[in-house]
């Protein structure tokens, strides 16, 4: 599904990704951990199309295509998602209307008919239903005055009516308490299938204790060091990023 | 009626004063206005040669380039076709204001609620304590054009709601400027009522081009009233629209005001608030979307004159091609007013560089203890949230479509507001779309 080879990218003229490789199939979780500064947000960011940020070198295809031939809503529309570790805030834009967009703009590209509000709200409320969503987050505006754990969890409502193929959850558990933690990981479970992918993007192996990884990337300093399964993972917690080079 | 015009391209002020009063003289002599109306429109234009004609060095008049109006050649507007049609959704329910003459009541609007009395302004000045207070609103004016405004008042309307009491619905007053280069002047009242609920709409209509509506507004909440108010401002292409608001808040009264930019032309939207009454709180919220060379201009004057009274301003305004929008806007809390609170915000999006925005945020605090905030951003859109929802699949533009509508929706968000919101967002997303074209 995802094919990144030997990527290098800089963001305000500095490089931060110095040559990763990564391949990503159906059914698979990767989860991608290190300490700050490692470029695991970066790495988040060119994949999502983020203008900041400069491609130096490398590929990336997405089920075959070059990504970067598309735009931001190019690869949202190919199924490509960025759960954002920091959410923004659209005051005076209902939830709803922008989850509506969102959908409509995704049946559109699939050459699907629009649906109208009273369709749409028969979806949402399912997909709510599902995640433990109160009806307060139809009504309000996208993320503003939200707590952590409410704009994560909208994060993960996005995900659940868009259905993408690849999802990538940059740090989903910043913020949370342990049950908030719970519950966005709950949900995320629910949406796992062996037709789609995720990439776990977390400073804690704690996330992983919910979201079980089938493979576990160290990045230090732009690069992969090392790769394992989840006991690498429970290394780390142990052991401390500044012990990395013992990994590697 | 008059074909008398103001036409002073090189004129200096005192000139365009003087020929103003000559227009007004001549007006009179036609309308042969009833005694308790002579008598304001006289007290007005002794006050509009008292203060002169503003020009632009004026302080409260420094963002509008009052030249144009000096230098435009007005006709007093003839009694209006009351058969002519009036624009709007179920109009026949509205009290309209056609050229500053009241149309005749229809009966829904006469005598659907027993506890809301409209009455025409020539009866109703018949009550000396209406006259008296209309009377000292205008000697204490400094607004030159409301004063004009007052001097040049045909008709009118007052609706009062009884106390105790509230209407089942609201009063939707239309005020209509017809065609061609005509200035008119309504006058409406509203009196609210100890312990009433109001809620009153008021929707500008027509104003074809180079036409000025110069309106006075006064609000009048007696202890415990509460009063929403809901207006949509702005006529044609080319036309003037000011409209000068006068609101007294006595003892626990709510007066919670939105308004709305959504015709075209130049507008002034003038709003002098006094919280005469302990435990007041008086509450604007406004939004623009300003297209081509439409101009939105707002001169706001909150008077915190009593304790623990409280007042919250919110201006967000879209400017577009050669738009320009200007917010000036004044509290003062008096000597006596402690434990005041205010909040004061404007935000202003500005989307071509053609554009522009003026803010002039103003407190004036007399009292030590109380509690006053303000603040003004003016800027782009904000790319993260345009990056944002492009990453959930949506295209540019319609991004930006839904920011800039929910940048102007957040003024409309007004928790148990009764008074209908959706014509207004309605009007503002078809601007939108016309903005897009």
């Amino acid at each position: 599904m995802l094919k990144i080879k030997n990527l290098k990218a800089a963001i305000n003229g500095k490089e931060i990704i110095k040559g990763i490789s990564l391949t990503v199939n159906s059914g698979e979780t990767h989860s991608i951990m290190g300490p700050n500064g490692s470029g695991k947000s970066t790495l988040s960011k060119v994949l999502a199309g983020d203008p900041s940020c400069e491609i130096l070198g490398g590929s990336v295809t997405f089920n075959g295509v070059n990504l970067f031939d598309l735009e931001p809503e190019e690869r949202a529309l190919a199924g490509l998602f960025l759960a954002y570790q920091y959410p923004v805030e659209i005051p005076g834009l209902s939830n709803r209307e922008f989850l509506r967009m969102a959908y409509n703009a995704k049946l559109s590209n699939e050459g699907a008919e629009e649906v109208d509000p009273i369709d749409f709200d028969e979806i949402l409320n399912e997909k709510m239903q599902t995640l433990g969503m109160g009806e307060k987050f139809r009504e309000r505006s996208v993320n503003a005055g939200f707590s952590g754990g409410e704009k994560k969890k909208n994060e993960i409502l996005q995900m659940a009516i868009l259905q993408p193929a690849l999802s990538i959850l940059d740090e989903i558990d910043s913020g949370l308490d342990i049950d908030a933690l719970r519950v966005v990981a709950d949900g995320v479970n629910k949406l796992k299938n062996d037709k789609n992918a995720l990439i776990v993007i977390t400073h804690y192996q704690r996330l992983l204790d919910y979201i079980k990884p089938d493979f576990v990337h160290v990045l230090s300093e732009g690069k992969i060091v090392a790769s394992g399964t989840s006991e690498l993972a429970k290394r780390l917690e142990a052991r401390g990023y500044n012990d990395i080079a013992v990994l590697v | 009626m008059l074909s008398n015009t103001i036409d002073h391209k090189e004129s200096s002020e005192q000139e365009t004063v003087a020929k103003t009063v000559d227009l007004y003289k001549a007006a009179l002599k036609k309308s042969n206005p009833a005694p308790n109306l002579f008598v304001l429109n006289e007290a007005a234009i002794s006050r509009f040669t008292e203060l002169g004609f503003p020009a632009r060095k004026h302080e409260m008049f420094t963002f509008i380039d009052t030249r144009k109006l000096e230098e435009a050649e007005f006709r007093l507007a003839n009694d209006y076709d009351t058969n002519a049609d009036i624009p709007g959704d179920d109009v026949e329910k509205h009290i309209v204001l056609a050229d500053g003459v009241l149309s005749p009541l229809q009966p829904y609007v006469a005598g659907n609620d027993k506890n809301v009395l409209v009455t025409p302004l020539p009866k109703a000045l018949a009550n000396h304590t209406l006259r008296d207070m209309l009377l000292a609103s205008v000697n204490n004016e400094t607004d030159a054009f409301a004063a004009l405004g007052t001097a040049f008042i045909k008709d009118g309307v007052v609706v009062e709601i009884l106390p105790d009491t509230k209407a089942t619905m609201p009063i939707k007053i239309t005020l209509h400027t017809n065609k061609g280069p005509v200035i008119t002047a309504p006058l409406v009242v509203v009196k609210a009522g100890a312990r009433s609920r109001l809620q009153v709409v008021v929707e500008e209509t027509g104003g074809g081009e180079s036409s000025f509506m110069n309106a006075n507004i006064h609000f009048i909440l007696e202890d415990g009233a509460t009063l929403e108010y809901l207006l949509s401002q702005g006529g044609g292409c080319d036309s003037w629209s000011f409209i000068k608001h006068h609101v007294t808040q006595k003892k626990e009264s709510r007066f919670s005001a939105v308004c709305a930019f959504t015709g075209s032309g130049i507008t002034r939207n003038s709003i002098d608030a006094r919280l005469i009454g302990d435990d007041a709180k008086f509450s604007l919220r406004s939004t623009s979307l300003l297209l081509d060379k439409d101009q939105a201009h707002f001169h706001v004057r909150v008077n915190h004159e009593a304790k623990n009274c409280e007042s919250y301003q919110l201006f967000k305004n879209v400017v577009t091609d050669s738009g320009r929008v200007s917010v000036d806007t004044t509290v003062a809390v008096g000597n006596g007013a402690s434990l005041s609170k205010s909040d004061q915000l404007v935000n202003n999006l500005l989307l071509t560089e053609n554009g522009r925005a003026d803010v002039k945020p103003n407190l004036t605090i007399l009292n030590d203890d109380v509690k006053c905030a303000h603040g003004a951003t003016t800027g782009k859109l904000d790319e993260e949230q345009v990056a944002y929802m492009k990453s959930r699949g949506i295209d540019e533009a319609s991004s930006k479509r839904a920011l800039v509508t929910g940048f102007l929706n957040v003024a409309l968000s007004v928790p148990d507001f009764k008074c209908p919101l959706e014509p207004i967002k309605q009007k503002l997303l078809a601007r939108m779309e016309k903005a897009n074209a």
